[in-house]
C-alpha cells in the first residue's frame, strides 16, 4: 500500500497491510500534526502534493529500501488537504523477520520522504499562514538531489 | 517550443497559478524555466537556489535539456511528513 490520500489515514489498515506470518517485527511510524511551530500556536495544517510524482517517488524509495534491507512488506500513506492538530499526516509500516531491519528501513523511508517527496505543508496561525520548507533547507547546485 | 510548467505550494501562490505555458528554445536547459519564472514573478527570487526542477516526474539537474511535451514542474523545498 503506497498512496497519497485526501482523507484521514486508517492506521490499523496500514498496519494490517504489512502483517506477515514470517515477520518477527513490524515498525510503525506515525507523523502527526503539532500545535506549536516557530513559537506560535498552529490552528491547523494543509498539505499539498504533486500527486503523480509523489506516488512515483514513493514507489522508488520503497524499491530502494527493499534493495538495502531484508524486509518483508512496506506501506506508506501520506495525507493531503486540511489536517486538524494531532492527526496522522503520514504513516509508514515495515515488517521484517527481525527488528533491526524494520527500524532501519523505516527511518530511511521517513528521512527520504521528508527530503525528496514533493509534498508541502502550510501552517495556519491566528495571524496568517506559512509554507514550511524554505527555512532549514540547503541551497543546491545543478545536480539533482534524488534518492 | 511551448512547454507547460506546473507550480506548487509557495511558488504557485506567488505566481497565482498552478500551470504556466512558456515559450523556450528547442532543447533549452531546465535552468531556463527558473530564469523565465523569476523574470515574470520577481517575488519567486526569494527561492533562488532552493528550487528543483522535475521533468516527467523525476528530478533533473539544471543542465538537463528539455523536450517538447515534457511534463515540467518547479519543486520548492518540500515539507511533507
Amino acid at each position: 500500500m503506497i498512496s497519497v490520500i485526501d482523507r484521514s489515514i486508517d492506521v490499523s489498515e496500514v498496519l494490517a497491510s504489512v502483517r506477515d506470518t514470517s515477520a518477527g517485527a513490524i515498525d510503525l511510524f506515525i507523523g502527526t500534526t503539532r500545535d506549536v511551530s516557530r513559537g506560535k500556536k498552529v490552528k491547523f495544517l494543509e498539505y499539498e502534493a504533486y500527486g503523480p510524482m509523489a506516488q512515483r517517488q514513493m514507489e522508488q524509495m520503497v524499491q530502494e529500501a527493499f534493495g538495502k534491507w531484508k524486509v518483508h512488506k512496506i506501506s506508506i500513506v501520506h495525507r493531503i488537504g486540511r489536517v486538524a492538530l494531532g492527526e496522522a499526516s503520514v504513516v509508514i509500516a515495515v515488517s521484517s523477520a527481525h527488528r533491526r531491519e524494520a527500524f532501519d528501513a523505516c527511518r530511511y523511508l521517513i528521512d527520504t520522504l521528508k527530503r525528496d517527496i514533493p509534498i508541502w505543508k502550510k501552517e495556519y496561525f491566528e495571524d496568517g499562514a506559512v509554507w514550511v520548507g524554505l527555512e532549514g533547507s540547503q541551497p543546491h547546485g545543478s545536480e539533482p538531489r534524488n534518492g | 517550443m511551448k512547454v507547460t510548467v506546473c507550480l506548487f505550494a509557495a511558488v504557485r501562490e506567488m505566481a497565482n497559478t498552478s500551470v504556466l505555458t512558456m515559450e523556450l528554445p528547442v532543447h533549452a536547459p531546465a535552468s531556463m524555466v527558473l530564469e523565465s519564472l523569476m523574470r515574470s514573478y520577481p517575488a519567486i527570487r526569494a527561492y533562488q537556489g532552493y528550487l528543483r526542477i522535475a521533468v516527467n516526474r523525476e528530478y533533473v539537474g539544471e543542465t538537463h535539456l528539455l523536450e517538447e511535451n515534457d511534463e515540467i514542474a518547479v519543486i520548492p523545498p518540500v515539507s511533507g511528513g
